[in-house]
């Protein structure tokens, strides 16, 4: 399970937030001050996500907590939970279809992916809604190479995303409360948008099941729910799709899902988050941060409204 | 009962409803819960003072049936232990994770609702505790009594706190729901039948 490749940061990294950790649980209070003086790297810890705005300095979390705390409810409610339930999910083969309203729909196995498109290192802030947060570096390619393969046709106005449905590999979608298979959409502009990714790999490995191997989808400016798992099959259509979330929470999950800490979810406050690996809570920005990148697409709409 | 196995029975009811506290805490250190600990202990301290809250309330039904006389003296250990479990599961929230940014804390009360409830709940649960020594029931006299019956107020205020925080299946928490209920129908049915006798 440790197969930790940027040595350099993870280990010091773990062993540094658990440090933090136990320093603000206030159980040896004195004694990590006396700690922080003589290692005088603990205080730089936390200055860089503290300061507000500026997330130039934002660490890595670590390949541990990234492997073993996951939301993937096929599996199990249970975030440390998943990563047992899931070994051994088998992900070869693989198809994708790619279809809908497109010029040249196409099945995508591993092997076509993978000669097809040249994966790039990005290193995303992943924020759940739930109010926490990692980073993570991805191995992926831009969306938009996949789109303009397929050559959408100008009906063509959203794409909708399928997880794979499995029961017989997936114990978590015997609940019947939610409406399987995972679903999620994006507007055409956020498909096509240079950030967004589909991943087939994190920290230089490839994608674990547990977090959604073969391939899923990133969407780093918006809530970690809309970046969807194990994808089998993409749909270009007209109409805005229904999300999961969306049908089992109408109320609270919008199609949008950007990152936003003014808007606050019914049971969370969006205004801060608490960052895995790290202690205390940091201000979470609009739209994660990637503000620059993304707040053109969203111009003169009502962002309380389209949630 | 002689001295010593009323003694030994404190024990086991202290350490009974201390071991889920224990558990949460050593794994929020050093087991799965401690990738986020701050949320992990928020939630599971909340599940627990749910489950003492039921235990509690489960009490009297059940020594009307059985005529055990435990039953009477868990009622009030888990009564205690509600309102300990309650108070750590405030504690991580407002204290560990939210650092006291009193700001941050009413805005987010503000805005949610159920934590307005949790926190009316906990005020309750403060009065019941300060309250359920020897020297202060001797005191009250004859008030203790209708004032410690508000805990079937407070356990619905819980209740709905629980439900309300939940994220998508909320079907344990209508368990809980559904059990409370059941709890509340059961006092005066048994004391009904018990006078008929």
């Amino acid at each position: 399970m440790k197969k930790i490749p940027s040595s350099e940061i993870t280990p010091e990294h773990v062993y540094r937030s658990r440090r933090s950790f136990i320093k603000t649980l206030g159980f040896v209070g004195a004694g990590a001050a006396v700690l922080a003086a003589c290692q005088g790297k603990l205080p730089e810890e936390t200055s860089a996500v503290s300061g507000g705005g500026s997330t130039q300095a934002d660490k890595l979390t670590s390949y541990e907590d990234v492997i073993s705390y996951n939301n993937y409810y096929e599996f199990t409610t249970n975030k440390t939970g998943v990563v047992s339930l899931a070994e051994g999910f088998k992900t070869e083969p693989w198809t994708v279809e790619v279809g809908g309203l497109v010029n040249k729909p196409g099945t995508y196995d591993l092997e076509k992916i993978r000669s097809g498109f040249q994966p790039e290192e990005r290193i995303y802030r992943m924020r759940c809604v739930e109010g926490w947060s990692m980073v993570i570096p991805w191995l992926g390619f831009p969306l938009s190479e996949l789109l303009k393969e397929v050559e959408p046709t100008s009906e063509a106005k959203y794409v909708r995303f399928q997880t794979v449905y499995d029961p017989d590999q997936m114990p978590g979608l015997s609940n019947t409360y939610f409406p399987w298979p995972y679903i999620e959409g994006l507007r055409m502009d956020e498909a096509m948008n240079d950030l967004t990714i589909l991943s087939t790999g994190l920290y230089g490995e490839e994608l674990l099941p547990q977090n959604g191997a073969p391939i899923r989808l990133v969407v780093p400016w918006k809530y970690g729910f809309k970046s969807i798992k194990s994808i089998v099959k993409i749909d270009l259509v007209s109409e805005m799709p229904v999300s999961l979330w969306m049908a089992a929470g109408p109320t609270e999950y919008g199609f949008y899902a950007n990152v936003n800490p003014n808007v606050d979810h019914p049971r969370w406050s969006q205004a801060t988050e608490r960052r895995i690996g790290e202690s205390g809570r940091i201000p979470t920005e609009m739209f994660n941060g990637y503000e620059e990148e993304v707040a053109g697409m969203y111009e003169g709409m009502d962002l309380v409204e389209y949630f | 009962m002689n001295r010593n196995t009323h003694r030994t029975e404190d024990i086991l009811r202290h350490a009974a409803a201390l071991a889920p506290g224990i558990v949460l805490i050593i794994s929020a250190l050093y087991g799965p819960g401690s990738i986020n600990p701050y949320q992990f202990l928020t939630q599971w301290f909340g599940r627990t003072a749910v489950v003492m809250a039921l235990v509690s309330l489960s009490c009297t039904p059940l020594f009307r049936i059985t005529k055990w006389r435990l039953f009477p003296r868990l009622r009030r250990t888990a009564g205690l232990y509600t309102f300990a479990y309650a108070g750590a599961h405030f504690f991580v929230y407002a204290v560990l994770d939210y650092g006291l940014n009193i700001q941050l804390l009413i805005s987010s009360a503000v805005r949610q609702p159920f934590i307005i409830l949790g926190i009316l709940a906990l005020s309750g649960l403060t009065v019941l505790a300060i309250t359920s020594n020897k020297n202060v029931m001797r005191k009250l006299g004859r008030r203790w009594k209708p004032l410690h019956r508000s805990f079937y107020v407070i356990a619905v205020l819980i209740v709905i706190h629980y439900y309300m925080a939940t994220k998508g299946d909320k079907l344990i928490a209508l368990y809980a729901g559904g059990l409370l209920a059941l709890l509340l129908v059961a006092r005066p049915v048994l004391a009904q039948l018990q006078k008929r006798r």
